[in-house]
């Protein structure tokens, strides 16, 4: 007798829902709620708890004892973990400076009218396409201290002694993988400036011109202001994905040399699968998910802004 | 009610029984011989080893019928990750060849079985070097046996050595600075080797740590000597700054193309260096003036995983390891035996530098630093990098990898 009357009450609010038109919001919503739940939330659910325990390999499935705030704890006093959070800030922050910059410098240049301008700038996406294990391995090459062309060409115009170590020298190992990183991700800004600048009306330009405006006061009085949400979201998405950035890293210099090029991504990493300390490597990724989701939280607040 | 209730005891019920004859089943092919799958996890991913072995596994699975093998390969470095994977999602091997240092950090992460009680009356443990049997151990432990083993030494350009006017390989510290400094002109370097992260700073430094009688209980004494000759070598030029972002091969490479005179290196590099258009002779890791003799260990053991075919996996172990079927392996990827029983193998004999190597296998001890190696080897790393980096003093060098090495050789 109980299933039928526990299944009155359902199909009732089921007729409910249908009056309301809701049950086939809830339907399509389904699916995204699923994934969200199952790829994104589980996950992130067991990399919370991993961040409280001391979890060996033996325990991942079982679970390690709890230890409370012991990895975090171990992870902020630890010089290495700030060493990294600043090369992270470095490498994020110059990235996306110049990556958003000369892309919109590029993309304003070919939305320019001349011959070939839409077949350079598609060609650019080859190099954003280019797998980035080829990339960096190329990036070795160009700035090898005897035989890079970097050291050629610095040489050959005596602004430098052409034997700079770009990647051994602490000094300069984090600028040189950041231009790597720079010149990997210009190319996709180029792109998705392009679009944008085409939805700008001529008409606007025109106008300004009439009104004796030159090239670089409508650059910077109309299409910077009429390009401000694609920046916003080209910003947003850039300081994500590089923040996530290991791959680059990691073929170039492996964090070294004596951390200078080490990330808060790759420190992570050897705390997972060098070091096996899969508390502490949690630890570190919780921190940068939180990052994330501050500037995904800004970013939703600033559009909001916009839009009302 | 009662109905419902009926349903759900016959429910339960065929789910105990159904778990309990899967159990009956799990252990029949554990134990027994009727019916076995092996589950094999190597680095072995390229040829002549990686055939050899699936060679071998063919014999292993023709000679028991029952045996069924399924191999998983992965890069060399990678396995430990995989095997980590394999034991957090229940798919773990049981039969695993991993790098002998790493077998510590195995053990103390409960990645592979204790074989005390396999080994206890094992007639081959007796053929084994010391060193190379030491590398099993932990805790009182046995996990996995060795396979072989590799210890490093140098490479030198005898070409550069003759035209610099010197007859023989340096064999002691002096000799190698002298020489490294003669050797450094015209855009050579007179030493190369590798530094980059994961460049096992544990076997490139090791033997200089050894040499000067320390352990790495006493690193801020027994490591100064050893940092101060590496700050020396780099003072008078002979080591590029490249190293501080160079692997093993990436120096071995500048080797082959003349940038360097001599490099560090091992015994995988015998059959490039045979093939150089200029005369090349090895030697052991030089030695210092009047300090101990050392070597590292470095090479593979076999162990047996958490899959849950233990016996299984032993009978494989024990047959692999066998005098006739270990040669066969050894002889066909030129890998350096480590047992008193194998000493004898003939591409050893015909290599120019092969013997070499064996008497740096000799005089080699095991990186037996605990289960935190990892962090031992990235400190022992900073060490020598901040002093190369011309960052820190040796002596300021040597005082931070005892308060870096020292807590975390008690763990």
């Amino acid at each position: 007798m109980t299933p039928i009357t526990s299944a009155a009450p359902i199909r009732a609010n089921v007729r409910r829902l249908r009056r309301h038109g809701r049950l086939t919001g809830i339907l399509f919503l389904a699916p995204v709620v699923l994934f969200l739940v199952g790829a994104l939330g589980y996950p992130i659910f067991v990399n919370v708890r991993f961040s409280f325990t001391s979890t060996t390999a033996g325990t991942l499935l079982s679970g390690g004892p709890w230890v409370g705030l012991a990895n975090y704890t171990a992870v902020f006093t630890d010089p290495k973990f700030l060493e990294s959070a600043g090369n992270t800030v470095v490498f994020t922050v110059m990235s996306i400076v110049f990556q958003l910059g000369l892309g919109l410098l590029l993309a304003a240049f070919y939305n320019q009218r001349f011959p070939g301008a839409t077949r350079m700038s598609s060609l650019y996406l080859l190099a954003w396409a280019a797998p980035v294990v080829a990339t960096g391995a190329v990036f070795r090459w160009l700035y090898d201290r005897q035989y890079g062309v970097i050291n050629w060409l610095l040489g050959m115009l005596h602004l430098t002694d052409g034997h700079t170590a770009w990647l051994s020298d602490t000094q300069f190992a984090l600028g040189a993988v950041t231009v790597a990183n720079i010149w990997t991700g210009v190319p996709f800004y180029v792109t998705f400036f392009l679009a944008a600048l085409k939805n700008i009306p001529e008409q606007v330009h025109e106008a300004a011109s009439m009104d004796g405006a030159g090239a670089i006061r409508r650059f910077v009085s109309i299409t910077v202001p009429m390009l401000r949400p694609p920046l916003l979201i080209g910003g947003v998405f850039g300081i994500i994905f590089t923040l996530k950035a290991f791959d680059m890293i990691w073929i170039m210099t492996r964090g070294g040399p004596l951390g200078s090029t080490e990330t808060l991504s790759t420190y992570g990493y050897n705390q997972f699968f060098t070091f096996f300390q899969f508390g502490a490597g949690a630890a570190v990724m919780n921190v940068l998910l939180v990052v994330m989701i501050i500037v995904a939280a800004i970013y939703l607040r600033v559009s909001r802004g916009e839009e009302s | 009610m009662k109905k419902q209730s009926a349903r759900l005891a016959a429910g339960a019920t065929l789910v105990v029984a159904l778990a309990a004859l899967t159990g009956c089943s799990a252990s029949a092919s554990g134990g027994g011989s009727s019916s076995v799958t092996l589950n094999i996890l190597d680095e072995f991913t390229t040829a002549p080893a990686s055939p050899k072995l699936n060679e071998l596994i063919k014999t292993y699975e023709s000679a028991n019928p029952g045996v069924k093998i399924v191999r998983t390969s992965v890069p060399q470095g990678q396995g430990v990750t995989k095997l980590t994977q394999g034991v957090s999602t229940g798919n773990a091997p049981d039969v695993v060849f991993f790098d002998s240092p790493n077998t510590q950090q195995y053990a103390a992460q409960g990645l592979v079985e204790n074989l005390n009680s396999k080994v206890a009356g094992w007639a081959t443990k007796s053929e084994y070097y010391k060193g190379a049997w030491d590398s099993t151990q932990y805790s009182g432990g046995t996990y996995g046996v060795p396979l072989y083993s590799d210890a490093p030494g140098i490479y030198v350009n005898q070409d550069m050595l003759t035209a610099a006017g010197i007859s023989k390989v340096p064999s002691t510290w002096t000799e190698l600075r002298t020489d490294a400094k003669a050797l450094t002109k015209n855009g050579v370097s007179g030493l190369c080797f590798g530094t980059t992260p994961g460049a096992a700073a544990d076997y490139l430094f090791m033997p200089y740590i050894w040499q000067s009688g320390g352990s790495l209980n006493t690193v801020a004494t027994s490591a100064l000597p050893s940092l101060q000759l590496f700050q020396a070598l780099k003072a008078d030029g002979s080591i590029p700054q490249d190293v501080l972002n160079w692997t093993w091969q990436d120096a071995f490479t500048a080797f082959q193309n003349k940038s360097c005179g001599i490099v560090f290196g091992g015994p995988w590099n015998a059959g490039d260096a045979a093939k150089l258009p200029f005369k090349v002779a090895a030697g052991i890791p030089p030695q210092k003036d009047g300090g101990t003799k050392a070597s590292v260990l470095g090479g593979y053991n076999v162990g047996t995983g958490k899959g849950g075919n233990v016996d299984a996996a032993w009978k494989f172990i024990d047959w692999f390891t066998s005098k006739k079927v270990l040669a066969s392996y050894l002889e066909a990827t030129t890998q350096l035996p480590n047992r008193k029983d194998l000493a004898d193998l003939s591409f050893v004999k015909s290599s120019p530098f092969l013997p070499t190597f064996v008497k740096s296998i000799s005089i080699g001890k095991p990186r037996t630093f605990g289960a935190q190696l990892p962090q031992i080897d990235s400190a022992i790393m900073s060490m020598f990098q901040s002093v190369l980096a011309g960052k820190l003093s040796p002596t300021e060098a040597a005082k931070q990898g005892e308060s870096a090495i020292g807590p975390l050789l008690s763990k």
